[in-house]
């Protein structure tokens, strides 16, 4: 397949920090990936590498066996989609300019961009935007936000979707529905998706494999089993983490620090 | 009978209707460019202004039009679009709706070789070349200065603002503001009146109106095809560099295209302020941000408003021509205020 995204021993570090140390992954069409760690352990900055947007200090990033360096910015963006953590918009624009302006790397430099609007209509579809798409998106909820950036990213029409925090300042139902989207589309449209997310439990439901990183360097990746496990969650975050299966399906806990349960 | 709009065509801004708006737009600049050749001060009506624009007949008339209000009309028409396009693209650069063609400090250096021109007694040309050399030096210091804001290929993730460009100009503007503060101080009485008109904006020396009109269209021209990588940078460049944008080089390239349309105004014109704030404001409010259709419309309107403003300056206390720029204040700020207050 042209579009796996693999590291080969890749190596980030912020102000002299190691975050990650010599990490090789391989994300193939129709996995889903989540990315989980400690505040400031590099989740952010692993996904920026991924995307291109940032050059790893060792090692280097693939898409498709091409060295993702070697792409034009352009052509990089009809492969690959980014959605930042957060979108600061400096002029008010309304809902549906934002999801169509996603079309951009698809159009011929001297299109006007108003040529194809039926993949940016769907994805107001699928994330229940299509009322509001006239409003002004600088006026919206940051969940309402953060919704318009998703249909952005599904707009782009990307084999490799990478999402920093999607789920940030979602409600429950949108959480879900954006997560059951994301399994969707790598199950039937072969797209690969990574993802950061502080929720273990919605990660463990929601994805087919997993990197885990502890902040010092420390880079587990693979299988969702193999990697979220209750002695690998607790090395990483420092905190007690118990396994449980309810029903047949594995939850994690975190021990609560007054030490009276669990 | 009231039709439901329709779900499959939200109200987006179609090339068709852009264009529709422009050439409306055009029209009434062509009729502001028009009434401001035909009405003039003095003794002179609008008819035999009408005469003389018309018939080649070689009468004092024919000569005042076209020797000296056509091509004043033309030059003020091309001051107004590039100081309007300019600062809606150092809007768009620094990403803060206070910028306006002067910010990071262009007028200021402008200010500085042209008065000091004019301090040392020299001629109109001299000025118009003294203003462009203080202009492209400042335009030269402030991109050292912000090169990292500019060009840096890798910037952290949460660098989202320009806020050191906007000090770097801020900081170069008053530093120049002192020194042309001196040289006012320190200049011979019989300067003094030629250089306040210069700061505020005089249009009567624009001699080649060629030049701030090719230079506008030549503006437009560079400006349109960035058009949809100039809304992506809107959203941040993070997701504008993920989406296929460089912004360093777009950002480079508006900054270029900004300071140069800028020196040529003011180069013609002096420092006419105002109008770079102001018009794309009003028109964010009125057409939206879409910059594909906002930009060509800020170069359209920013010239119609500077002809209105030079007609009203030349006509009003006649014989004393008043500045071009503080007329365009004293009608535009009670207008911007009340687009302000109405709201979109």
């Amino acid at each position: 397949m042209s579009s796996v995204l693999a590291t080969e021993a890749v190596s980030l570090s912020v102000r002299e920090r190691m975050l990650v140390r010599e990490l090789s992954m391989r994300v193939e069409p129709g996995q889903v990936w989540c990315v989980l760690g400690p505040n400031g352990a590099g989740k952010s900055t692993l996904l920026r590498a991924l995307a291109g947007l940032r050059e790893p200090d060792q090692g280097r990033v693939l898409l498709g066996d091409r060295d993702i360096r070697a792409y034009r910015p352009i052509e990089l963006a009809r492969l690959r989609g980014f959605l930042p953590q957060s979108i600061v918009d400096a002029f008010s624009l309304t809902v549906m300019e934002a999801v169509v302006a996603a079309r951009h790397p698809r159009l011929p430099f001297w299109a006007w961009g108003d040529e194809d609007l039926e993949p940016a209509q769907r994805a107001l579809r699928t994330f229940e935007l299509e009322s509001l798409a006239e409003r002004d998106v600088t006026t919206l909820s940051g969940g309402e936000r953060q919704r318009v950036n998703i249909a952005a990213l599904f707009t782009q029409d990307v084999d490799v979707m990478l999402l920093d925090e999607p789920l940030s300042s979602l409600d429950l139902h949108h959480q879900m529905k954006t997560l059951h989207e994301l399994l969707h589309t790598a199950a039937h449209d072969g797209k690969s998706v990574v993802y950061t997310v502080h929720d273990i439990n919605l990660a463990f439901q929601h994805a087919t494999h997993a990197v885990l990183l502890d902040g010092s360097g420390g880079a587990l990746a693979g299988f969702k089993d193999e990697v979220i496990t209750s002695e690998h969650l607790s090395a990483a975050f420092h905190h007690p983490i118990h396994g449980v299966t309810l029903d047949g399906e594995r939850f994690f806990r975190a021990g609560r620090l007054n030490g009276r349960s669990p | 009978m009231t039709t439901r709009p329709s779900a499959k065509a939200p109200r987006m801004a179609t090339f068709g209707s852009a264009i529709r708006l422009w050439l409306g737009m055009l029209l009434i600049a062509v009729i502001a460019v028009l009434a401001s050749v035909l009405i003039g001060g003095g003794d002179s009506t609008v008819a035999a202004s009408w005469q003389g624009l018309v018939s080649s007949m070689d009468t004092p008339m024919h000569s005042i039009i076209w020797e000296l209000r056509l091509p004043r009309s033309i030059a003020a028409y091309g001051v107004g679009g590039l100081l309007a396009m300019s600062g809606c693209l150092m809007q768009i650069l620094v990403r803060n709706p206070l910028a306006d063609p002067y910010t990071l400090g262009l007028s200021g250096g402008a200010s500085v070789g042209a008065l000091g021109a004019m301090l040392g007694g020299l001629g109109a040309v001299l000025i118009a070349a003294g203003a462009a050399s203080g202009a492209l030096l400042a335009c030269l210091a402030v991109f050292v200065l912000g090169h990292r804001d500019l060009l840096s290929r890798q910037r952290a993730a949460q660098r989202e603002d320009s806020t050191d460009l906007i000090l770097i100009g801020v900081m170069l503007a008053s530093g120049f503001g002192a020194i042309v503060s001196m040289m006012l101080v320190l200049a011979p009485d019989k300067n003094l009146r030629g250089m306040l008109f210069w700061m505020m904006g005089d249009l009567s020396g624009a001699a080649n109106p060629l030049l701030p009109v090719g230079s506008l269209l030549l503006g437009v021209l560079c400006v349109v095809p960035l058009g949809r990588q100039l809304n992506l940078l809107g959203r941040g460049e993070e997701s504008a560099s993920a989406l296929g944008v460089r912004p360093n080089v777009v950002k480079s390239a508006i900054f270029v295209i900004a300071s140069l349309a800028t020196a040529v105004a003011v180069t013609t014109a002096g420092t006419v302020g105002f109008v770079g704030l102001v018009v794309p404001h009003a028109l964010r409010r009125v057409i939206g941000n879409d910059q594909r259709v906002l930009i060509p419309a800020c170069a359209i309107g920013g010239g119609i408003v500077v002809v209105v403003a030079d007609t009203i300056s030349r006509i009003v206390a006649d014989p004393i021509q008043l500045p071009v720029g503080a007329v365009m204040a004293v009608i535009g700020v009670p207008t911007f205020m009340f687009l302000l207050v109405k709201r979109r």
